[in-house]
Formats: C-alpha cells, structure tokens, sequence
C-alpha cells in the first residue's frame, strides 16, 4: 500500500520551474531516499508533501490526504526538518512536552522520558538546547518528530553539518527506527553513503525532474556497466593481456595499474578467461567490481547535466 | 481552544523568563513614580495618568514580546516545524498572540495599579481615577493591547524579512500617534471624557475587526517563502 503519492508534480517560483511533473509513490514500511545535488528540488517536494508549499500543478498526498488542509493528517507524521527547530533558551523536556501537547499525546511524561533514553539525552533533559553539540539537537530534533509515535517521519537532510560520529549515530537511530517500529521514512539527502546504508529505494532528482527511480541494487543492475579487474601472473603476461582486451569490441575502457587491468564492458561477458588463456596469457586472479551509488549517481547526473 | 492554550502558555513562560519582563518592571515602577509626583500637585491628572501610561507600557512591551514571539522564530526558520504540527495557521496565530497579549496587559494593569498605590502614598489618602478608568482598564486597554500584537504579529509572519523591520516601526509609530491623539480628546482639569474613551474604543474594536479579516491573508506558503 503506498502511503506517499506524488503525481504529476509541478512548482514553479515565477518563471522559474523547480519541480516539473513528478510522480512518486512510497509504499507503507519503507525507507525512501530522495537523492539529489543542492538545489535539485528536493527540499521543495518535501515542503509541498507537507504542506508548506501549494503546488503549481499536480498534487502529493500522504494516507490519501492533502497536508496543506488536513490537521488530523498531519498529526500522523513526524517531521524533521533541515532547521531542528528546536527552541534553544528551552530545556529537552520542555521542547518534547510541548509538542506532545500539540499532538495530544497521552501519558506525556512516560513517552518523552521515553524517547530521550531512547536518543541518549536522558540525563541532560533539564539543560537547555542552547547548550546542546549540533549532533545532540538533531538527536533530539528526531526525538521530538516521533514523540506522538507517527506513521510516517519525513526526515530533510538529517545527518548534514554533522560530524561523521554524529552521522553514524544518526543514521543508527533511523535504521533502527526503520527495522524496530516499521516506520515509513522519507529521507531527502545529498549524502550518497547514507542513502546507501539506510534506504530501500531511492529515487534521484536532478533539475526539478526524476531520473530515475529504483532499489539500490536495482540501479546498480541497471546502471552500472560491468567492471571486471584482472590480475595477470607478470608484466609480460599483463602487456600482452592489455592489448588483447584493448582491441576487443565489447570492452568499453580498459586501465592498466601494475599487474592489474581494470575493464569496463559493453555488455557482460563470460568468454574473458578464455579469451586470455588461448593466447597463453597466465592469470593470477579475476574479479568483477561493484559500483558504488555514488558511481552511478555521478554518472546519471553526469548525463542529464550535460 | 485548547492548543491556543498551549501556544499561549509557552510563550507566556518565555516571556516571564526574559529579561525584558524585568526591565518592563522597572519601567513601569519608574513611570508610575514620575505619573505619581505630578498627581500630587494636581490630583485631577490621575485620569490622564491612567488612561495614558498604562497603556502605553502595555503595547510596548507588546512589540517587543511580538519580536520575540513572531520574528525570531520566523528568522530562525523554527516556524517550518510548528506550522508541520497539527494546528491551523489561525490557531498558531491566535496563540501566540495570545501570548503575548497576556503579559503586556499584566505589565499594564501593574502600572495603573502602581500609579494609584503611589500617588495614595504621596497624598496620604487613597485617590481613584473617575469611573471611566474601568471601562478603559477592563475593555479598552485589553482590546487595544490584543489588536496591536495581532497585527504587528500578523505582518511579521506574512512579510519578508527585509520589509518587516521598517514596517513593524511603521505599524508601532501608528499605534502610538492613534493613542496620542485620543489624548488630545482629554476634557477639561485633566478629566477623561467618555467620548475619548469610546473614541479608543472604536479605534481598538475597528483594529481588531482589521487584524481578523487580515488572517485570511495568513498562508503556509506566504511565510515559509519569506523566511530568510
């Protein structure tokens, strides 16, 4: 069931057109990854999805529901935005309790001492968010989002600014939101790496415009052209391997580093060791490569920029 | 009503922690001290003193709470979160105003309470204002008080962060000049009249009509595009 459903998406801010008709569905329990380079538009979806934006065309709903005009709605998520929006010359309880009081949250007390265990500020509840690292404040801005226990948690940019410690924790407590409560996640993130380790899907935004839209390892099928490393026996062997495999027609770049050939083929092929064997050619060891994300992502907004 | 409440009440506990709250104190005793001298040469200028200053002191400490309450959260882009939480723009609005309607009409009924106090102290005998001091403290001041937040707030969420300096001065200079002049309405011995009581009546009714046809103007959109 998909609790996150974008069509035909436009904004335009004057002439200047953001989003230019996007559609996106998020199914319930998943962790989605809105990837994209600054300025792409992400922060506008996001911002429309909620609510805080009207499109231009188009319309995003959340359970089926407007944000923008459903209060009931919007209670039933959580959101953390690029800003914490946390009030700093406030305490962490105070800054939990008013929210929950916001949310209607029942047995308020039990749930925002809760949940600052749960993000590792118990003991600093009383000090005031001023005093707080900006790793804490976006620990305790996640905190905050999932104080009347959500359905879905819209998460801008959570690990940005963050030093790498804090970006592993961060990213610790959303996995283990996304595996233990079964939230529904969506993640707007530039960060590569992280939408790598948490999410299921992702869909990359370039230009106000959708790429393309897949699991990860879906768009490491998709994208990633097969790369093959080759380690030959001894420079003789890795010479006369380098101009076999250069002349070939399904190899696509080929790069000599020592006794290692790194190919990049058309298309994958199985008949590389016995190409290599019949000519006499000694081979020490033959692996294929994964692409990362980030390959793949460089590649795609590679072209489309161009 | 009830997350009005919960608006109210936050921002009325900042308030109350600020040290502009202590500063207004100090203000209000002072101006009560000045306001009490005068009286004891001339006990008929306690009307004039009541009808003026408490409410002068109250819609300024109004516009500095409304900076508070409004502007910072809005320039610290804390807004984006509230407006996410499931509560109609009209409701945040009216909370906040709420907020910091409350404290400035405190601060004001401290000052009318102190100017009385004082000037019985300098007399050596208890003086109250005419009767029409009670109009003006129970339904006037609160009127005007709650219309000027509302507005000022009201304008610092819809402009931009560049205009909204200049305009909130504008609004704050008006606010004043409009008080002012219904001083100008002051009856003869220093007695306030009834004409220039209902005179701000009107004009407090008129701007609070004014502020509530201006919320329909009040957008999700409209404030997240100002911001920054």
């Amino acid at each position: 069931m998909n609790v996150i459903e974008i069509k035909n998406l436009t904004k335009k801010f004057g002439d200047k057109v953001v989003l230019n008709g996007i559609n996106l569905d998020v199914a319930e329990g998943e962790v989605f990854g809105y990837l994209g380079p600054n300025g792409a538009g992400k922060t506008t979806t996001m911002r429309i999805i909620l609510g805080l934006l009207n499109p231009t065309s188009g319309e995003a709903l959340v359970m089926g529901r407007n944000l923008a005009e459903d209060d009931e709605a919007r209670g039933r998520i959580g959101v953390v935005l690029e800003n914490d929006g946390l009030y700093e010359d406030q305490t962490a309880y105070d800054n939990l309790d008013y929210y929950a009081q916001l949310y209607d949250v029942s047995k308020r007390k039990e749930r925002i001492e809760e949940l600052l265990k749960f993000v590792g500020l118990y003991d600093l509840r009383y000090e005031k968010v001023g005093a707080f690292s900006k790793g804490m404040k976006r620990k305790l801005a996640i905190a905050r989002a999932l104080v009347h226990d959500p359905e879905i948690l819209f998460l801008d940019e959570p690990s940005a600014g963050l030093d790498p410690e804090a970006q592993r924790m961060v990213r610790e407590l959303i996995v283990n939101l996304s595996k233990e409560s079964g939230k529904t996640i969506f993640l707007n993130s530039h960060n590569l790496d992280e939408v790598q380790r948490i999410c299921d899907r992702t869909a990359i935004l370039h230009r106000g415009k959708i790429v393309v839209c897949d699991t990860v390892e879906n768009l490491r099928e998709k994208f990633s052209k097969p790369v093959v490393l080759i380690t030959a026996s001894d420079k003789r062997n890795t010479e006369r391997a380098f101009e076999i495999l250069s002349s070939l027609d399904f190899v696509y770049d080929c790069e000599r580093e020592g006794r290692t050939i790194k190919l990049t083929l058309r298309e994958e092929k199985q008949s590389l060791v016995k190409i290599l064997t019949e000519k006499g050619i000694e081979i020490e060891e033959i692996r294929k490569e994964r692409r990362s994300l980030e390959d793949i992502y460089l590649e795609i907004v590679g072209e489309n920029g161009k | 009503m009830r997350k009005e409440l919960v608006i109210a009440k936050k921002e009325i506990k900042g308030i109350l922690r600020s040290k502009s709250s202590l500063l207004f104190a100090g203000y209000a005793i002072f101006f009560s001290f000045i306001a009490a001298l005068g009286i004891k040469k001339s006990p008929n200028a306690i009307d004039t003193a009541v009808f003026c200053i408490p409410i002068v002191m109250g819609v300024f400490f109004a516009y500095t709470s409304t900076g508070k309450i409004f502007l910072r959260e809005k320039r610290d882009k804390i807004i984006e979160t509230l407006l996410c939480a499931p509560v109609s723009l009209r409701k945040i609005w009216f909370g906040k105003v709420l907020g910091a309607a409350v404290p400035s009409y405190v601060v004001s009924v401290l000052s009318a309470v102190l100017i009385v106090l004082i000037s019985s102290f300098f007399l050596k005998f208890v003086i109250f204002p005419s009767r029409i001091f009670l109009l003006h403290m129970l339904v006037t001041t609160p009127l005007f008080i709650f219309a000027s937040v509302g507005l000022i707030g009201l304008l610092y969420l819809l402009a931009g962060m560049k205009e909204v300096g200049a305009a909130g001065i504008i609004i704050f200079i008006g606010i004043f000049g409009a008080l002012f002049e219904s001083l100008s309405l002051t009856g003869e011995g220093y007695r306030i009249s009834l004409s220039a009581e209902l005179a701000l009546f009107v004009a407090s009714l008129v701007l609070t009509v004014l502020t509530g046809y201006l919320t329909r103007y009040l957008s999700r959109e409209r404030i997240v595009t100002t911001i920054g």
